[in-house]
């Protein structure tokens, strides 16, 4: 349906419900009124030929001086329509209903807005800070924040080097010892299984845990409010530290939001060039990931293949863009350098290599029978729940969805290149288990093989970036750039108010929804098991606290 | 033991570390201290068992008192007492009455003891295949029913344990 | 030599020799000086076997391991041990003082004492005790005690959860491998590990392992439980380092924490000694009756020692070879899966093979017809199980090759296949 047939319906189920229908904008917007949005998004989700299954992101915007604009970004896998939905509450009084209740990833993103901006989702089971401690003052996505001096005692700016005694910093949990025999435990933040700093509030009843909360914020470092103060070139090397292993996907992304904002077309060359190293990375990221969930179930050594393979990737990257890790190789509008002919031969020659080493991982851990014992069956996460929770990418995929973003809502070349996606079918146990994670990305890690070969085929001649003022000043527009990054959907929502720093900029990683499944999953599960969720949801912190 | 000096050193010191283990059981005031200090008495009593050649026995000892019950005995004082409770322990109230008690079984021993002729010398030998032949012949019988005697504990331990599990599910 | 050492005491403090401070001193200086050299001792078994662990492991990885300290890294377990000894000795404040302190000499301590009982030759063997199998069962129970005091006096739940899961482990898995044993004990007759070594002989058919096909189905039982005894993965779930972060001796640093790898390396060492003497026919050289090598003197008979005692090191080489590559290719056990296995598949097969072993003795006549029969279905059915594991391991080695093979001549930036 189009976004005209869409606003139609929503007109005419509330007629006094709408706004402003606001089509001007890049991704055109409906906004409803503030009382009336949790009815209009229950309808969305509800009726059939609209059905909004997928919650993307829920985005709260400063407008001062006196409102604050809420923003759902919804998506609907089914009919393949996106709406984006507004609200607009007044600064001092931003109340506003939860839809918690509609979809559960709303809960965490409720959570992060209520932090970092201060609105009040009614009727929401939990409203606690996420990223901040629990006993910040302030709301620090706010255009007129102020950050205190001094944080018991911690100085928060480098003015004041006294160093200070800290008095005992809260812990996030509310909740006093519990006296009915569970056994607390912080997993973490030093662990070496929780892929970062996590923290995980255990409460297990011997060896079962009955309820694991994930306690984030240790690596939350501001990145959304530094997009507001760089440039929007600027801002692409922070896109590399959202997501340290999958950097070439959070550059693209960036680079998508603002080439939409702006209006370039990025000359075909540099699509290819952009393809080629984000393709690298993925198999670079799936080698990480499998690899250190093997790891963590106490196999070593197929860890330390994948990690001998990894460095002949961080090799063809550093002869890409000069970086091993953190790349920053996009640029608006392109890539930052090209890719000669040299490198691209020695791809295709490491592909060679590479593709029977795949086969070589299944021999050693793939099929044994304990490695299947401890994934298979384990934490099941059903199609309905993957949904409601906003999961994306290879965990959804596993769950049995077939929505990956490259094949159903294309960007760059990707029309052009032919490639499977992997599904979870329950290969060894149920559909969504720990074990169908881990082989969807095992065969992903084959898809793109072939698809690296299409591309360095079918790499033309040309420009490498386009044409692009020196001072990047978008009109005043929201865009919303997404790609389908290792972990999932990274996606950029940037609104611009025609100055060369963007207004607001609100990042969507796949981690961070994935976040409260493993809440939702632990209990009944053993603290092993809990160690083989993590690992086969592929969580990394920094994507969750950005 | 050929050295009659260093037969008695040996002896003082087996029998000091036992008697100062249990002294720590029954006087301390962390259980989990006095857990662990069983352990050591029942450890002493093996070296006892070992100082009178009796091999199969001292070994017997360790396998079962030190491995199996010692061990029972700390998981049972380490999964009921909290980490933060363990400091409760016995009170050292019924000093007297403990006092009063021991002196008494003391007195007891020594005197069935000294019934006992001393300076028997048996030949050092090896005592496995004695015992064996004792328990499956002379003794068969005692040995069968207590081994049936443990199997009602095994299975009455397994049913109670289950019916607490099943309570709370 | 006690002599020397008591004339020295003598002379040294100006003791009469029939005072009773003489004998306790000259017997403390004496049992001090034992100590020392069966310290040495173990740790000349131990720490090699930390290289060899490391070497082989970083192979199965693709990498060299230690190669600095010493020719291809040999001493490098004596510069660990040097470091962790100087390293600085931290106790948790909200520890338990005197049991964190104790703890790791608990299980040193129950490890080092079943070197007593180790056969390393012919006539190599410090204590051969009537009892020696069980004596070596029951001196591990001391591990256990020290395993739990390690965890409850770290203060620290993941330390207690080690702590717990490993005594749970240890003790149910004792019970598989007691009746392994027990099953070589009643083909033996003895309980003592030379007696048990003289029942077999040199050549494989004679070695408890080809006995019967019991004791072969036990040789398995016994090495898995084994392997499960020491904390070895598949079976490291106490010290799993990716979930519990070191389990019980999570808070041990310098030498305190030494003392317990130390234990655990070493341990290695003990469980494939083990294995070897009840299985594998110890130190047995073909063509030589041990009664020979007892009547012989001087040279030959310390020949026949060096040479029995290359034989036995090599068989308990090959299988602490075998227990470390096993350890770095196979993931973890969960607990209720460890579990699952001692209890439901472990104990009864074990007893099982017990009484099977026990209706042989009493049907079978030895060295008769049947008993060759039984031995020979034993050896084929060794035979068949190294067939079947040298094809798999030569598929995928052949599957390998062919990918290395195509490599040849490409220019990569590592040469990752030629490892010096």
């Amino acid at each position: 349906m189009t976004f005209a047939e869409i606003t139609q319906r929503i007109g005419a189920a509330f007629p006094d419900g709408v706004e402003v229908v606001e089509d001007t904008l890049l991704d055109p917007a409906v906004r409803v009124r503030a009382d009336s949005a949790h009815a209009v998004c229950r309808f969305l989700r509800d009726d059939p030929d609209l059905y909004m299954d997928s919650l993307r992101v829920i985005t709260a915007v400063d407008r001062p001086p006196d409102a604050i604009d809420v923003v759902w970004h919804l998506l609907s896998m089914r009919h393949r329509h996106t709406l984006v939905l507004k609200a607009r509450v007044p600064r001092d009084a931003a109340d506003i209903a939860t839809v918690s209740d509609i979809w559960a990833s709303a809960n965490w993103f409720e959570r992060e807005q209520y932090d970092l901006m201060g609105v009040n989702f009614t009727g929401h089971p939990n409203l606690r800070r996420l990223m901040m401690p629990v006993d910040w003052v302030g709301h620090p996505l706010r255009k007129d924040y102020e950050r205190p001096a001094s944080y018991h005692g911690i100085p928060t700016s480098r003015s004041d080097v006294t160093p200070v005694t800290h008095a005992e910093i809260p812990q996030h949990l509310p909740k006093a010892e519990t006296t009915d025999g569970l056994m607390r435990l912080n997993m973490g933040p030093h662990h070496p299984a929780t892929h970062g700093v996590l923290n995980f509030l255990l409460e297990t009843d011997g060896e079962i845990v009955r309820h694991a909360e994930p306690d984030v914020g240790y690596l939350h470092r501001g990145i959304e409010k530094i997009a507001e103060m760089n440039t929007y070139a600027g801002t692409m090397p922070y896109t590399d530290r959202v997501d340290y292993l999958g950097g070439m996907f959070t550059n693209q992304g960036w680079a998508i939001a603002c080439e939409r904002l702006l209006g370039i077309e990025v000359p075909r060359r540099a699509e290819f060039c952009r393809i080629i190293a984000c393709e690298l990375n993925r198999i670079a990221s799936h080698l990480v990931g499998t690899g250190s969930m093997a790891m963590d179930l106490g196999a070593y050594t197929p860890f330390i293949h994948w990690l001998r393979e990894r460095e002949s990737i961080n090799d063809l990257m550093e002869r890409i863009c000069g970086a091993r890790l953190t790349y920053t190789y996009m640029r608006i509008g392109g890539v930052a350098r090209d890719i000669d002919a040299a490198t691209l031969e020695q791809t295709l020659k490491w592909l060679d290599h590479f593709e029977p080493i795949c086969a070589e991982f299944d021999r050693l851990i793939t099929g044994n029978e304990i490695f299947v014992h401890r994934l298979a069956n384990v934490a099941v996460l059903t199609k309905e729940d993957a949904m409601s929770f906003s999961i994306v990418g290879p965990n959804l995929r596993a769950s049995g969805v077939k929505w990956d973003l490259r094949r159903d809502e294309p960007y760059s070349i990707y029309p052009e290149l032919d490639f499977e996606v992997p599904v979870g079918l329950g290969w060894r146990g149920t559909v969504g288990d720990s074990y169908d994670r881990l082989i969807v990305r095992l065969f992903e890690i084959r898809e793109c093989i072939k698809i690296l070969r299409q591309a360095i085929a079918m790499i033309p001649d040309g420009e490498i970036r386009a044409k692009v003022p020196r001072i990047l000043k978008p009109a005043a527009n929201e865009a919303y750039g997404r790609v389908e990054a290792p972990r999932g959907e990274a996606g950029f929502y940037v609104t611009s108010d025609g100055t060369d720093k963007p207004w607001r900029v609100r990042i969507r990683t796949g981690c961070f929804t994935a976040m409260p499944v493993i809440e939702h999953l632990s209990p009944g599960l053993m603290i092993a098991d809990i160690v083989a969720l993590i690992g086969s949801l592929d969580v990394i912190a920094p994507e969750v606290d950005r | 033991m050929s050295d009659p000096v260093v037969s008695a050193i040996v002896f003082y010191a087996l029998a000091a570390f036992t008697l100062i283990g249990a002294g720590v059981v029954a006087l301390s005031g962390n259980i989990v201290h006095s857990a662990f200090a069983l352990f050591a008495a029942l450890f002493g009593m093996a070296g006892l068992y070992a100082f009178l050649s009796a091999d199969l026995l001292a070994v017997v000892q360790m396998l079962v008192y030190v491995g199996g019950i010692s061990v029972l005995v700390l998981f049972a004082v380490m999964l009921t007492s909290g980490l933060d409770d363990s400091r409760t322990s016995n009170s050292t109230t019924r000093l007297v009455g403990g006092i009063a008690v021991m002196l008494a079984v003391a007195a007891a021993a020594f005197v069935a003891a000294s019934a006992i002729p001393s300076g028997v010398e048996s030949a050092v030998a090896p005592t496995t295949a004695p015992i064996g032949d004792l328990l499956l012949g002379r003794f068969v019988l005692p040995f069968e029913v207590v081994s049936v005697v443990l199997l009602a504990a095994l299975l009455g331990a397994v049913t109670l344990a289950r019916g607490v599990k099943g309570g709370d599910r | 030599m006690l002599r020397d050492v008591a004339d020295w005491i003598e002379r040294l403090f100006g003791l009469d020799p029939a005072t009773f401070a003489y004998s306790w001193i000259t017997n403390a200086v004496v049992i001090g000086i034992v100590a020392l050299m069966a310290f040495v001792f173990i740790a000349i078994f131990a720490g090699p076997v930390t290289w060899w662990e490391r070497r082989i492991a970083a192979r199965m990885m693709s990498r060299i391991g230690p190669n600095r300290v010493g020719p291809q890294g040999v001493l490098q377990w004596l510069a660990d041990g040097i470091k962790n000894f100087l390293k600085e000795d931290l106790v948790p404040a909200a520890a338990d003082g005197p049991l964190f302190k104790f703890a790791p000499y608990l299980v040193f301590g129950g490890f080092m004492a079943t070197f007593v009982v180790l056969p390393f030759g012919a006539n190599l063997i410090a204590a051969d005790l009537d009892v020696g199998l069980l004596y070596l069962l029951a001196i591990t129970g001391l591990v256990v005690i020290g395993m739990l005091m390690a965890g409850w006096s770290s203060n620290n739940k993941w330390a207690l959860f080690g702590g717990i899961r490993s005594a749970a482990q240890l003790v149910s898995y004792e019970i598989p491998s007691a009746f392994s044993l027990m099953a070589v004990v009643l083909a033996a007759g003895t309980m003592s590990m030379q007696g048990i070594i003289k029942a077999q002989g040199a050549w494989p058919w004679e070695w408890f392992l080809f006995r019967n096909p019991f004791l072969f189905v036990a040789f398995f039982t016994s090495l898995t439980s084994s392997i499960a005894e020491g904390n070895r993965t598949p079976f490291d779930l106490p010290e799993g380092e990716s979930e519990l972060v070191a389990g019980y001796h999570v808070e041990y640093s310098g030498m305190r924490f030494l003392w317990f790898m130390f234990a655990e390396w070493g341990n290695l060492w003990v469980l494939s000694s083990l294995a070897t003497v009840c299985f594998l026919g110890g130190w047995q050289i073909p063509f030589v009756s041990p009664a020979d090598i007892a009547a012989s003197t001087g040279l030959a008979f310390w020949g026949w020692q060096a040479l029995t005692f290359a034989v036995f090191a090599t068989k308990a080489s090959l299988l602490v070879a075998f227990v470390i590559q096993v350890r770095w290719t196979l993931p973890r056990l969960r607990v209720d899966q460890l579990m699952i296995t001692c209890w439901k598949y472990l104990v009864p097969l074990a007893l099982f093979c017990l009484s099977g072993v026990l209706v042989l003795l009493w049907a079978v006549e030895e060295k008769g017809a049947l008993d060759w029969a039984l031995r020979g279905v034993s050896m084929a059915a060794g035979l068949v199980l190294a067939v079947a594991s040298f094809r798999k391991t030569r598929a995928s080695y052949m599957a390998d090759r062919d990918l290395y093979r195509r490599m040849e001549g490409k220019e990569l930036w590592y040469p990752p296949f030629r490892l010096p």
